[in-house]
């Protein structure tokens, strides 16, 4: 055969090779994402515990609560936890069910996170100021919020800024009874950005500078 | 899956494809790489066109003199195509001082381009084979007689030699130096596939016949070798090539001369392309099939590539500053890098680019080899992986508008006329 003649069997040979080295790196890919999961589910079951153990020791001894070293921890690893959720929906995009699963026990745990905080913020003698705010922050990712992202980095900054500050974000999207029954306590509507800034309602972006000044005026 | 995901697995899949295709091909060409030398001396002429080129021509001149071939079967004709310096009496002088007359001839016209200074001399040509060289290169010493053995059937119509960046230096001249490199092993490839579609003006030998019954050079979009190596595909003739029959050239050093040279290739290659067009058959093989469709397919995911990634990134600028904005451009509160494996990213996206870069780094190990480079070439790829898809995909750009146009602008610089 001339060697200019085109052989589909050699073609073929090499897509064959080509679909095995793609599904190598495939399969190679989906191992580590597993692993992540794994890893994701693993800091979730030690969260679960910790917040059950705190809830407890609230239930026996409500002054264990004022013990900030105790609460920080599990604001630590919730936080650590939302990070790496967060990394995790980038990755596999926000519709994918794993995310979906993981985000409704991340909100549980965030709510439950923030129950205890306002329990902290009646039974302790806290300081009314911009360092123990408690903020709920409604997002939107499915790309009709323009304000979320730099909101993010706000909140993101303040967190940074002041070690105190509890910041509770969610999807505005994200059906869960839970969340409803919250969404409806504070009348939330389906616009992003909201935000409840120590029980004041607040719909739109604001930046660090406003953010701050919108607290002291509504801290009395 | 996002655009960007699907963008990089149809980008991969295709690249590691024709990758794996293109080593198969080589592997089984393994006997053809080689010639050796000839020991036989056809008749063989070799064409220097100039145009201003008195600083350059006689190096070049010089390089064909030394040549490892027959003297007496040998001949040069210097084509001085109006240039405005003193490039004739340059030639003159040298051939008078060296007394050259037998070796050497010098013709004069008026200016009218390369391809009629080409034709100019072919009238005065009788010889088996000719070629050309351009005044800015110069020939390994043996690679004429290299590349007369790959004229081993009435087939071959024209043999290729193996370009290379002469020492290159600066940033530019890297990337072309890589680029050249893998130009090498495309090029090998081609030829076992019967696919080359260009014969490069610097040191391609040609039937001399082949050229002259079928109606010269023509002016073919400022790009001559383009055509050339179309109208012998489309007649059905064979083109070789010789990989150890080295031509140096001088990497361009200007960002614009770069540009210019660029636009012309590849306005020239889409406009020949469209002129050729029949060649997209399976009536021409792998030529028609796959390597023609898959050169323009290429073209088409790196610009496309190309363009998401410059909205990626200037969307990324924008979302940035409006966010260093919504903090108030406070930097202080930054949380900055702390390492946690599990950041690191090890989706499938990521691992399948990894493995198509492990195979870029095999082809660019095979493309050294198989060119005899002995320098170590690690930091000029380094700047070819990171700038060159680039280019690649900016000059591309700008040549389909330009094939689009059909405004003729010349070649645009003067030198590298490849």
């Amino acid at each position: 055969m001339h060697r200019k003649n085109f052989s589909g069997q050699k073609m073929l040979l090499v897509l064959l090779f080509t679909i095995v080295i793609f599904s190598i790196g495939v399969y190679i890919g989906n191992y580590g994402t597993d692993k992540k999961i794994e890893t994701l589910n693993q800091i979730y079951n030690d969260l679960r515990i910790e917040t059950q153990e705190t809830e407890l020791e609230f239930e026996i001894a409500q002054e264990s609560l004022c013990d900030q070293k105790g609460f920080s921890t599990i604001t630590q690893n919730l936080d650590e936890w939302g990070y790496k959720l967060d990394y995790m929906e980038g990755d596999l995009g926000k519709n994918d069910p794993t995310v979906l699963n993981m985000k409704r026990y991340y909100y549980i745990l965030e709510l439950k996170h923030w129950l205890l905080a306002k329990k902290q913020l009646e039974v302790c003698e806290i300081p009314k100021d911009v360092d123990h705010s408690i903020i709920l922050y409604f997002y939107s990712n499915d790309g009709s919020c323009d304000g979320c992202e730099r909101q993010g980095v706000v909140l993101s900054h303040l967190r940074e800024k002041y070690d105190n500050i509890k910041v509770y974000s969610f999807d505005i999207n994200y059906e869960s009874s839970a969340l409803n029954a919250l969404k409806s306590k504070y009348g939330v509507k389906n616009e992003a950005p909201t935000l409840i800034i120590n029980d004041v309602y607040h719909l739109g972006f604001l930046d660090v500078a406003s953010l701050e000044k919108y607290i002291v005026e509504h801290r009395s | 899956m996002n655009f960007g995901d699907i963008l990089i697995y149809v980008f991969t899949f295709f690249g590691i494809f024709t990758s794996l295709y293109f080593l198969l091909i080589l592997f089984e060409a393994k006997s053809n790489v080689r010639r050796g030398l000839t020991k036989t001396y056809p008749s063989v002429s070799i064409i220097v066109p100039c145009f201003n080129e008195s600083g350059t021509v006689i190096a070049t001149i010089k390089s064909l003199l030394d040549l490892d071939y027959d003297k007496n079967s040998l001949h040069i004709y210097v084509v001085d195509d109006g240039s405005t310096d003193n490039t004739y009496n340059v030639v003159s002088k040298f051939i008078k001082k060296n007394k050259l007359h037998k070796r050497i001839t010098l013709l004069q016209k008026e200016n009218g381009g390369k391809y009629t200074a080409l034709n100019h001399a072919l009238k005065h040509i009788n010889s088996k084979f000719v070629g050309v060289l351009d005044a800015d290169s110069f020939v390994d010493k043996l690679a004429l007689r290299r590349i007369i053995p790959f004229f081993h059937t009435k087939k071959v119509m024209a043999v290729t030699p193996s370009m290379k960046i002469y020492e290159p230096k600066t940033f530019l001249q890297r990337i072309q130096a890589i680029e050249f490199m893998i130009g090498i092993f495309l090029r090998k490839v081609f030829a076992e596939l019967g696919s080359i579609h260009v014969t490069p003006g610097p040191f391609s030998i040609f039937r001399t016949k082949f050229i002259k019954d079928t109606g010269l050079y023509r002016k073919a979009h400022h790009t001559e070798d383009i055509e050339m190596a179309l109208r012998i595909q489309r007649q059905n003739g064979v083109i070789e090539n010789s990989v150890d029959a080295y031509v140096y050239t001088m990497g361009l050093e200007k960002f614009n001369d770069l540009l210019k040279q660029r636009l012309r290739w590849y306005a020239g290659f889409i406009r020949n392309a469209y002129d050729y067009r029949d060649l997209f058959s399976h009536k021409h093989g792998n030529l028609g099939i796959f390597i023609l469709p898959s050169s323009f397919l290429s073209v088409f995911f790196v610009i496309v590539s190309l363009f998401y990634v410059l909205y990626k990134q200037i969307s990324n600028i924008v979302n940035w500053t409006l966010n260093l904005i919504a903090v108030n451009f406070d930097l202080s509160q930054l949380k900055w890098f702390r390492f946690d494996w599990f950041y690191i990213n090890v989706n499938s996206v990521a691992t399948i680019s990894i493995i198509s870069l492990l195979f870029g780094l095999l082809l660019l190990y095979i493309s050294k080899k198989i060119s005899g480079e002995k320098k170590s070439v690690a930091w000029s790829y380094i700047i070819y992986m990171v700038v060159y898809w680039f280019l690649f995909g900016f000059w591309w750009t700008i040549s389909i508008f330009r094939a689009i146009s059909k405004k003729d602008r010349g070649w645009g610089h003067k030198s590298n006329q490849l």
